[in-house]
């Protein structure tokens, strides 16, 4: 494969997946503190 | 307010990213990157991506969760009582496509069934196979079919209906396209398609053609301007986020549109005999030819086990009939919530939408011409349901909408002050841009292209367009006085 098909590659295939992938992560991460802190206020709210 | 929200954000991403991703994923998108020169139609693909389907789908979901009404309602609350009509113009344009898109699901269905059976690659024949099941009755049967399916799940509701059915169907649509792009890329030959696929070239790339219809593509098929993501996004619960949200559905549709590209790229060049590139590109009737003639005809060729080619065939046609069903779906959606607006009830409002959803697409159903016709007519009419959106975060203050609605606290990503340049500025030029451009160039292929009862036209499209913004503008009183906000 020739230097422009690599490089066209890399940015398409990496800003699209790429960027879908970040923000999957992203709302995984989110998604977890959330549900981590609803449990430190149940603990709290049951001390 | 309602009774009913998504129960969690990953149901209200896979049932927003089935109204993304759609038949024209799979089959429009690998005939527009085919024509516009591989590589050289991506670049934009991408930029417009950012440009124009992200900040639009980010209004969508605001429109809808702050509202909390469909398009009449949503336009009334932000852009004001005068301006209810471009709300309704914007729900009649995705409920005049439901229309033939009901249609379009039936083929899907009939082929899958066909492949399933055996019969499509047991055809020696494919256009005349077509041909056939197009000019005769059947195409009836299988709209009938298509919209019962998707009236039954409306009818169940949101949570039991919308989200159970998206969350079983996107899902199996990734992994049907992940397990047919592994088979895809390992074919002998695939290599040269995919290099076609990411080669650019600068001819294509300084053609304002090539620019514009990335931005067709990108503005036909990640939903945005519809009022469809609006629709769903009223059931979002207070405490869920736009922006990631947003983002999440306009990466994932166009990751799926370059899934399905390699997938047929990859398949076409490694099977095909002849001249692969004109294969992809070649329209047929009703931009059917690449998915119901070509491929059909590359499956039976895939190996020399015919169990193997059903099994991919099947899988094909799967994935095709998953994507038309939550589309078609999410369309049914915006007519009943729309009824549902106005007083009426779920169950109600979805036999009516359902019945005359049937009947206005017969004649899709029994004349291809119709639906060319109908998909010419409100395909470019979405651009202007975009521009409409745009003026509605205008018209409430594109400033004021960000911080106050989309910044809310309940926000997981901060949305910029490029926001307001984007919606303000960027959005509806783009939008003039495009229709001018499509409206134009319809009259350099119709000698007669003032003729309003031609198929493809500037007149067909003014005239159908003006009668209906005629009669909201007419109505625009009642609407705003029956619809309570």
């Amino acid at each position: 494969m020739s230097l422009s098909e690599i490089i066209v590659g890399i940015l398409v295939a990496g800003i699209v997946w790429g960027g879908f992938i970040y923000f999957i992560i992203k709302a995984i991460k989110l998604e977890k503190k959330k549900s981590d802190n609803h449990g430190k206020e149940n603990i709290t709210i049951n001390q | 307010m309602h009774s009913e929200f998504f129960t969690s954000r990953w149901g209200l991403i896979l049932s927003t990213l089935g109204i993304a991703v759609g038949t024209g994923n799979i089959w429009r998108f690998s005939r527009v990157v085919a024509q516009n020169g591989g590589g050289s139609f991506l670049i934009p693909w991408v930029i417009f991506l950012l440009i124009w389907s992200v900040p639009l789908i980010i209004s969508e979901f605001a429109l809808g969760k702050f509202t909390r009404k469909a398009p009449i309602g949503a336009f009334k609350k932000t852009a004001g009582d005068k301006f209810a009509w471009m709300g309704a113009f914007v729900a009649f344009v995705s409920t005049a496509i439901m229309f033939y898109y009901s249609v379009v699901t039936g083929w899907c269905l009939k082929y899958l069934l066909s492949s399933l059976s055996g019969t499509l690659l047991n055809t020696s024949n494919h256009l005349q196979y077509w041909n056939e099941f197009s000019s005769g009755f059947y195409p009836v049967y299988f709209h009938f079919l298509a919209m019962m399916i998707g009236a039954i799940v409306i009818y169940k509701g949101v949570v039991k209906g919308i989200e159970k059915v998206s969350r079983i169907l996107v899902s199996m649509l990734v992994v049907i396209l992940l397990i047919l792009f592994v088979r895809a890329i390992t074919l002998p030959n695939a290599i040269v398609g995919i290099k076609y696929f990411f080669t650019p070239k600068l001819e294509y790339l300084i053609n304002y053609k090539v620019w514009l219809n990335a931005l067709t593509q990108n503005a036909w098929d990640t939903g945005a301007g519809w009022g469809l993501i609006l629709t769903y996004a009223t059931y979002m619960k207070q405490k869920e986020d736009i922006a990631l949200n947003a983002s999440l559905i306009g990466f994932g549709n166009n990751s799926i549109s370059l899934l399905a590209g390699i997938i047929i790229f990859s398949t076409v060049f490694a099977l095909s005999s002849n001249d692969a590139l004109q294969q992809i590109s070649q329209s047929g009737p009703a931009n059917t030819g690449l998915t119901f003639i070509v491929l059909p005809q590359l499956f039976s060729k895939m190996s020399d086990s015919l169990i193997v080619n059903l099994t991919f065939s099947s899988l094909f046609f799967l994935a095709l009939s998953f994507a038309a069903l939550t589309s078609l779906i999410s369309m049914i959606e915006l007519a009943v919530k729309t009824l549902i607006d106005f007083g009426m009830n779920r169950k109600t409002a979805t036999i009516i939408i359902s019945f005359l959803g049937f009947i206005f697409g017969i004649p899709s159903a029994l004349n291809i011409n119709f639906l060319i016709n109908q998909d010419w007519v409100w395909g470019v009419g979405l651009i202007l349901s975009g521009a409409f959106i745009s003026f509605a975060v205008n018209k409430y203050g594109t400033d004021k909408f960000r911080k106050e609605i989309i910044n809310s606290s309940e926000n997981d990503i901060y949305v910029g002050r490029w926001y307001f340049w984007f919606m303000k500025y960027l959005v509806p030029v783009l939008a003039i841009l495009l229709l001018s451009w499509w409206l134009v160039s319809s009259t350099s292929w119709d000698e007669q292209w003032w003729n309003p009862f031609h198929r493809e036209n500037l007149g067909t499209s003014l005239f159908q367009w003006l009668i209906v913004i005629f009669i909201f503008l007419m109505i625009n009183k009642k609407l705003v006085k029956k619809i309570s906000i």
